[in-house]
């Protein structure tokens, strides 16, 4: 019997290279292996891309929401070049090839909706509660909160990692309100107050929790010599103050965040203070002491300068936060030339 | 089966109860929370944590 001859076996066709993707890393990860990814999908080091996220941070905070999508978009290295599903696919139950019912979509999409609905009236309860003055219940049930996670993790329970989440929603807002000098205290909605003479000034000044005030001083009438204080509180929103121009104003007005203007003299931002006064004349002082939350206060002369909002906007020309201040050059004139009038 | 300590957990729990004194002691007047202070708070609270968790993570692989 013959043998039939040997022939060597032709090697196997070379496999076409296969297309480069991007995928998050398994073993070079900081985070969520994004930047890991990205260096060896272009072919430098990831160090780069670590950096470009962290100056991006500062940069609008851009990287804020740039990494996150790529971290939950992109999906990871399996080890062996391939993409695993992705955690949010796998989320709805469409792991292993087999895509996800409707019936799990739905129950999934609910559970998300009511965790976020149940996450934005946990972080309104917690800075109101801190607004009127429970804040140390609100920082209280934080603190537990975290205890609690270090017990569970003491334990070993990995799901204890969870509970920084609620711990978060509540500090948060709590920590905005405070950081503000938030505090409800006067009501809430539109007051307009026109005091007919210093009698009628109320004692402990003007409040209110929420809304805007309009608080026209033109009608005082105040004697040359003498200080009237004038306390006005803003939780949340905005107030105009009118002084007549014969009134040296004094005093301070801070805000924890939003827009300052005293006669003419802005300062936008977080925890603005300014000061105004230095009363050299026997002009009648008016002692200002202005605390606003988060909003915009203002002092001017006439209804026409005022660049916010309140309930006689019908006074100036039509619209909201006008941005004219420029066209009225306002002083405190009387602080240095004495009473005109 | 003793089970070991989950280190995000741990960290995201102190880093919680650093926060919640933080807020406790600015309601008691012993220090005024500003937003100074506030942002860079809460943003190495949040950074701790995920570190911890991505460095948990890395070391599991």
């Amino acid at each position: 019997m013959t043998q039939p001859p040997l022939t060597r076996p032709s090697p196997p066709p070379p496999q076409p290279p296969r297309p480069k993707r991007l995928l998050r890393s398994r073993t070079d990860r900081l985070l969520g292996g994004v930047s890991g990814g990205l260096g060896s999908y272009f072919g430098v080091d990831p160090i780069i891309f670590r950096a470009i996220f962290v100056v991006l941070a500062f940069v609008g905070g851009v990287a804020f929401i740039a990494y996150p999508i790529l971290w939950i978009f992109v999906p990871r290295d399996d080890g062996f070049g391939n993409p695993e599903p992705l955690p949010v696919w796998r989320l709805f139950g469409g792991g292993g090839g087999t895509p996800p019912t409707a019936g799990r979509v739905f129950a999934v999409l609910g559970i998300v909706l009511a965790a976020l609905v149940a996450a934005a009236v946990l972080f309104v309860l917690s800075g109101w509660v801190t607004a009127v003055g429970g804040g140390v219940i609100v920082a209280g049930v934080v603190v537990v909160l975290g205890l609690l996670a270090i017990g569970g993790a003491l334990s070993g329970r990995r799901a204890a990692r969870w509970l920084v989440l609620p711990a978060l929603v509540l500090a948060l807002p709590s920590g905005i309100v405070a950081a503000a000098g938030v505090k409800f205290e006067g009501g809430y909605g539109e007051r307009d107050y026109r005091p007919a003479g210093v009698a009628a000034l109320p004692a402990d000044g003007y409040k209110i929790s929420a809304g805007s005030m309009w608080i026209d001083l033109r009608d005082l009438h105040l004697a040359p010599g003498t200080t009237t204080k004038l306390p006005v509180h803003v939780g949340v929103g905005e107030a105009t103050v009118l002084v007549p121009e014969n009134v040296c104003l004094q005093g301070r007005a801070k805000s924890g965040a939003g827009v300052v203007n005293v006669l003419g003299h802005q300062q936008n931002g977080f925890d603005l203070d300014y000061s105004v006064g230095g009363a050299t004349s026997s002009s009648p002082r008016l002692q200002l002491d202005a605390d606003v939350g988060m909003g915009a206060f203002e002092v001017v002369h006439n209804p026409d300068e005022a660049r916010f909002g309140g309930p006689r906007q019908s006074f100036g020309p039509p619209g909201f936060h006008r941005d004219d201040g420029d066209r009225f050059p306002l002083t405190n004139r009387a602080c240095s030339v004495g009473p005109t009038g | 089966m003793k089970r070991g300590v989950d280190i995000p957990a741990l960290v995201g729990g102190l880093v919680t109860v650093g926060l919640g004194l933080l807020l406790l002691l600015d309601r008691v007047s012993v220090l005024h929370l500003g937003f100074g202070w506030l942002w860079p708070a809460l943003l190495a609270a949040v950074g701790t944590f995920l570190i911890a968790s991505g460095m948990s993570g890395s070391r599991r692989q």
